[in-house]
């Protein structure tokens, strides 16, 4: 097929689409594959290839009625990854210090101030995790494409995931300052827990951005 | 007929046109087009979107298959599809005939006059 009005199409909504690449691209491939599908039945009904193509795009609709409607599937399918990460990467890395921490022989108890405030940002890491993991579900069932559930949740989600973020990060820095400086399985696992760490809230800030995105108010066709 | 008289029940006509047997994105909106005469104008683009929500929400389910010679993404019915295209079905009669009844022009008016025999 010639380059032309499907590609351009295609890049227009491509670009209204705010998502990772990886996420989008079966979204896009679909809708190519109808544009070309469309178009070809035009030219089987007697239009030359270029009036095919333009029918075949103004039959789709116009960007900025489509991909509202898109750019929500995206904010949902969003939220469940973030909240696949959420419930996964905190209680991981709670065990794998657990483990640490009992399996090795790093020093006396902590102050107990310390271990309080520990405990209590794990505590706060904890629930956001069980938030996520509560939300799964429901989040892969939501199906009104413009309920309030399905605009609020990706925000919470998103929120939940950088709360957590920072209360997990927070109780490791207190922990780290309590054990021997430059020890080494410590400091590998400390590097470890940051690159997860970062990677759960980069997924909470994609979450929070789509949803913000895919307003409702403006899936009015 | 306006888009949006289609468009509130778009979920019901996707399941209820891949009833038979799967099909991929491009023959659902021509299904639906056959099937309603060419009567609803609904923007092709919808569908895409719409059949994405109903997979992900376990109503459909999708694989790549080859379609004359291309691969194209095939969905098909899962049994939760098809209860709910039964529960689509039971809910549009319900209404219509709610409203059929109601707008139906009243019949058999009495010419009974109160006190005649």
């Amino acid at each position: 097929m010639s380059a032309g009005t499907i590609a351009d199409y295609l890049a227009d909504l491509d670009a209204a689409l705010p998502a990772p690449r990886r996420s989008k691209r079966t979204l896009l491939v679909e809708a190519r594959d109808g544009l070309h599908d469309a178009a070809a039945a035009y030219e089987a009904g007697g239009l030359p290839a270029s009036a095919a193509e333009r029918a075949a795009v103004a039959d789709f609709g116009a960007v900025h009625l489509i991909a509202p409607l898109y750019r929500q599937e995206l904010a949902v399918r969003q939220m469940r990854r973030t909240c696949r990460k959420l419930s996964l990467t905190l209680p991981t890395l709670f065990l794998a210090w657990q483990a640490l921490l009992t399996t090795s022989r790093y020093g006396s108890p902590p102050a107990h101030g310390r271990q309080v405030l520990t405990i209590q940002l794990a505590g706060v890491a904890a629930a956001t995790a069980v938030l996520a993991a509560i939300a799964l579900p429901l989040a892969g069932r939501l199906g009104s494409a413009t309920g309030r559930l399905s605009r609020l949740l990706p925000r919470v989600i998103g929120t939940a995931a950088i709360v957590g973020v920072a209360a997990a990060a927070c109780g490791l820095a207190t922990l780290l300052s309590q054990l021997p400086a430059a020890a080494p399985a410590p400091t590998a696992l400390a590097v470890v827990s940051a690159l997860a760490l970062a990677a759960t809230a980069w997924s909470g800030a994609a979450c929070q951005r789509t949803a913000r995105l895919a307003s409702p108010a403006s899936a009015r066709l | 007929m306006k888009a949006d008289a289609g468009r509130g029940h778009l979920d019901g006509m996707l399941l209820a046109v891949l009833e038979r047997s799967p099909l991929h994105g491009y023959a659902v909106i021509e299904a639906v087009q056959r099937r309603s005469g060419g009567a609803l104008e609904l923007p092709t683009g919808t569908v895409y979107p719409a059949l994405n929500r109903l997979e992900r929400t376990g109503l459909l389910r999708s694989e790549w298959t080859s379609v004359g010679g291309r691969r194209r993404r095939t969905y098909h019915l899962t049994s939760g599809g098809r209860r709910a295209l039964d529960g689509h079905r039971h809910r549009w009669q319900e209404f219509t005939s709610a409203i059929g009844a109601v707008l139906q022009p009243a019949t058999n008016v009495s010419t009974v006059h109160p006190g005649s025999a």
